[in-house]
């Protein structure tokens, strides 16, 4: 007999005290849900709405060096999902500064922490445009070392490579005192290792997963619907991929993780919670369904805590303890024997 | 959606720059709504509807890309991902329209749909001078009562679209002004509905790259409004009292009635499900007290738009906590993807 469920009660899940907050390197967030990098990042009114709507963190847009982005179509809805080759559009970090700390004064009143994110084409400049975005005020600083959307020059071989992030890792860790997010990419042969080598660094955080590499053709022109030909796939499609890394992180590292990709429910974030995620971050789901998305997705969570007498502490990372259930494992069934038909 | 290849069916020149095309594809959409059409190697740009069924749009040459639109020929192919943004939603049955420019186009579209449902609809069409004038003849034909304004006096009354309503604005006040134009006509419009307490609705322009609401890029006013998704068209003065930034507490955003794209559950309250032609309701409280009908999205004839299909959400499965009352699932869980 299952135990009787929690008594059930209308009352909104937040006024009877289930406690949402979680902790990322001493940064405190009312709730686990985390708006992503370069999904309404771009302008402090934006983010603050964000924040309002829902979010227990805001992460801006990526910068680093001024890049006007490509041309379009830089954006797209697929089936499962979103195509993205924005390329990093960004107004250069020292003005990305400028818009951190304008963000910041908007979103502190809230109790909802600010997250920069940087990128840039070398190692050193890693470093550089961290030490631009330090004076900023944001709480943490996020380190893209994984978006697929730019040439070869830039991010990619970063978060592919244990040395190579690691060195990034290193660069930005000697410029700014801020605690790190690493960002890291999906499509590596063991996700775990690239997480080792960028803590052993110095990240006191790791954010799984930025998009994964697409491509969609036009049928009729036959040519690449993007205008960079390639891009980020994100959105339910991404999903079961970023369960996956954060498992594997989670078994690697023990650091707080942003588990990100794919989430536009409860039920997910549930997901990347047991896989071992402190936080998680949502994106492409804004596109269906608006910044109002954060209080639900929020209040669901609350509401299934309550229901199933869990914490969010209890959740973080179930999937690594299987269940011992009181009755012996059934054993594998036996395949029936087919007899050779006679020759 | 991704872009969905079109023919040109047929080009018509409105002026020396300016051409209507009318494509070999349609879409439930509303007045106000636009597309972004592709032309694959060269750029993706925001174009309003000028009709939905089929699909046509005036379009004036200004740069590289409407360029290479103005050397297509019928029969050759252009891309179109849509509809998008949030259309008119008309208040009252006394209506003035104005369309400055190339905004017209979306002038055009209410106008006939306004006069469907009998209402009184004036419209004003501003320009330079007479050669730019667009859509006149359309606009006359589509039983509007027609003023036009040139800054030469070469047509109609000399000066701008604001001479010719701001005194009707007290003398013969509309329930509600909708506009579409260069910005500095809007802004102009604005100022001088304010003092006369009449409701505008105005349509507005930024730079697009996605389109649906995410990337920021079209960010309008300071307070958080993305033309794509919370426009192109906004209130004035802002519905909320109080509080600048826009609502986020009112289910799914509206993503477009388009083929392939969902009908999500705020779109109810400003269109009728697509497939049912005959739905008008739900109605809106008129500036002067009586009700109306708001517009309804029509339906394509040519391309209905398949039934949302709600993915299954990942439930049971998930827990070994044996009470297992699934994880909830939010509307917006597969119901309005594409
Ligand atoms: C919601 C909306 C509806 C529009 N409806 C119409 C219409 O019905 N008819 C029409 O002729 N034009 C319309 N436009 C304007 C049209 O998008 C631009 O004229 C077109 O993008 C110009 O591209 P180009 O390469 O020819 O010129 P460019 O030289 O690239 O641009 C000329 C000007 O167009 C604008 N523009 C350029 N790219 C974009 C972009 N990606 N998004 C928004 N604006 C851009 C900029 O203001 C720019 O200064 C609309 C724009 C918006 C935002
Ligand atoms: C339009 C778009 C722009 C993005 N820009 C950035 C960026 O600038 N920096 C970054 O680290 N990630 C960026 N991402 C990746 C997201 O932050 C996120 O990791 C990914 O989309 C997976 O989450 P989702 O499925 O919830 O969207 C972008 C994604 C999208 C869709
Ligand atoms: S164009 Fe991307 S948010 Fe509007």
């Amino acid at each position: 007999m299952p135990p009787a469920a929690p008594p059930r009660d209308d009352t909104p899940a937040p006024d009877r005290g289930v406690d949402l907050s979680v902790e990322i390197a001493g940064v405190r967030l009312p709730n686990p849900l985390v708006l992503a990098s370069g999904i309404l990042g771009t302008h402090a009114s934006l983010m603050e709405r964000t924040a309002r709507a829902g979010a227990g963190a805001i992460t801006a847009k990526s910068a680093g060096p001024v890049r006007t982005g490509h041309n379009n179509p830089s954006c797209f809805a697929i089936e499962g999902g979103l195509l993205n080759a924005i390329g990093l559009a960004n107004p250069g970090a020292a003005a990305e500064a400028e818009l951190l700390a304008e963000t910041q004064a908007r979103l502190r009143p809230l109790g909802v922490p600010l997250i920069a994110s940087i990128f840039a084409g070398t190692v050193e400049e890693f470093g550089r445009m961290a030490a631009l975005i330090a004076p900023s005020g944001a709480d943490l600083l996020e380190v893209n070392i994984s978006c697929p959307n730019v040439a070869d020059d830039y991010g990619e071989p970063f978060a592919a490579s244990c040395p190579t992030a690691a060195a990034v890792t290193a660069a930005v860790r000697a410029e700014v005192d801020m605690p790190l997010v690493l960002k890291l990419a999906p499509n590596v042969p063991n996700i775990g290792r690239i997480a080792q080598a960028v803590v052993d660094a110095g990240a006191a955080a790791i954010c799984a997963v930025n998009t994964m590499p697409g491509m969609v053709i036009d049928p009729t022109s036959g040519q690449p619907v993007l205008d960079n030909r390639s891009g980020g796939l994100s959105g339910d499609a991404l999903r079961p991929v970023a369960v996956h890394a954060v498992y594997q992180v989670r078994a690697a590292v023990d650091v707080p993780i942003i588990g990100t990709g794919g989430v536009s429910t409860a039920a997910h974030a549930l997901e990347l919670l047991s896989a071992g995620a402190t936080a998680v971050g949502i994106g492409s789901a804004v596109y269906a369904a608006g910044p109002g998305l954060f209080a639900q997705v929020r209040d669901q969570l609350a509401a299934w805590l309550l229901e199933h007498d869990l914490t969010l502490d209890a959740v973080r990372g179930r999937a690594h303890s299987r269940p011992t259930p009181n009755e012996p494992p059934t054993p594998a069934p036996v395949p029936h024997h087919v007899p050779e038909p006679a020759a | 959606m991704r872009p969905q290849p079109a023919r040109i069916l047929s080009i018509e020149q409105e002026n020396a720059r300016t051409r209507t095309y009318t494509l070999d594809a349609s879409t439930p959409a509303a007045p106000g709504q636009f597309a972004m059409l592709w032309l694959p190697g060269l750029d993706e740009k925001p174009f309003s509807l000028l009709d939905h069924a089929p699909l046509r749009f005036t379009i004036a040459a200004v740069g590289p890309f409407t360029r290479a639109l103005a050397r297509l020929a019928p029969g050759d192919t252009v891309w179109w991902r849509g509809p998008f943004g949030r259309p008119f939603r008309p208040i009252g049955t006394d209506h003035v329209l104005v369309g400055g420019g190339y905004g017209v186009a979306p002038m055009l579209l209410l106008a006939r749909r306004l006069r469907a449902e009998g209402h009184r609809v004036r419209s004003v069409i501003g320009a330079r001078n007479a050669e730019e004038l667009l859509l006149v003849d359309a606009t006359r034909a589509a039983g509007a009562e027609l003023h036009l304004s040139t800054d030469d006096g070469s047509a109609g009354t000399r000066g701008r679209v604001t001479d010719v309503v701001t005194p009707w604005l007290n003398q013969d006040p509309p329930d509600t002004l909708y506009a579409c134009g260069p910005h500095p006509m809007l802004a102009a419009l604005a100022a001088a509905c304010a003092p006369a307490g009449i409701p505008a609705q105005l349509s507005w322009e930024a730079y697009m790259r996605c389109g649906i609401g995410i990337c920021g890029s079209c960010e309008h006013d300071g307070h958080g409004h993305l033309l794509c998704a919370d426009g192109p068209v906004l209130d004035h003065p802002p519905s909320l009292a109080g509080d600048p930034l826009p609502p986020d507490d009112h289910g799914p955003r509206i993503v477009g009635v388009g083929v392939g794209v969902g009908v999500g559950a705020g779109a109810a309250t400003e269109f009728s499900t697509p497939g049912n032609p005959t739905t008008t309701s739900p109605v809106t409280p008129s500036a002067k007290g009586t009700t109306t009908p708001t517009i309804a999205a029509t339906p394509a004839t040519t391309a209905p738009t398949p039934a949302t299909t709600a993915t299954p959400t990942p439930t049971s499965t998930s827990t070994p906590t044996p009470t297992s009352t699934p994880p909830p699932s939010s509307p917006a869980d597969g119901a309005h993807r594409p």
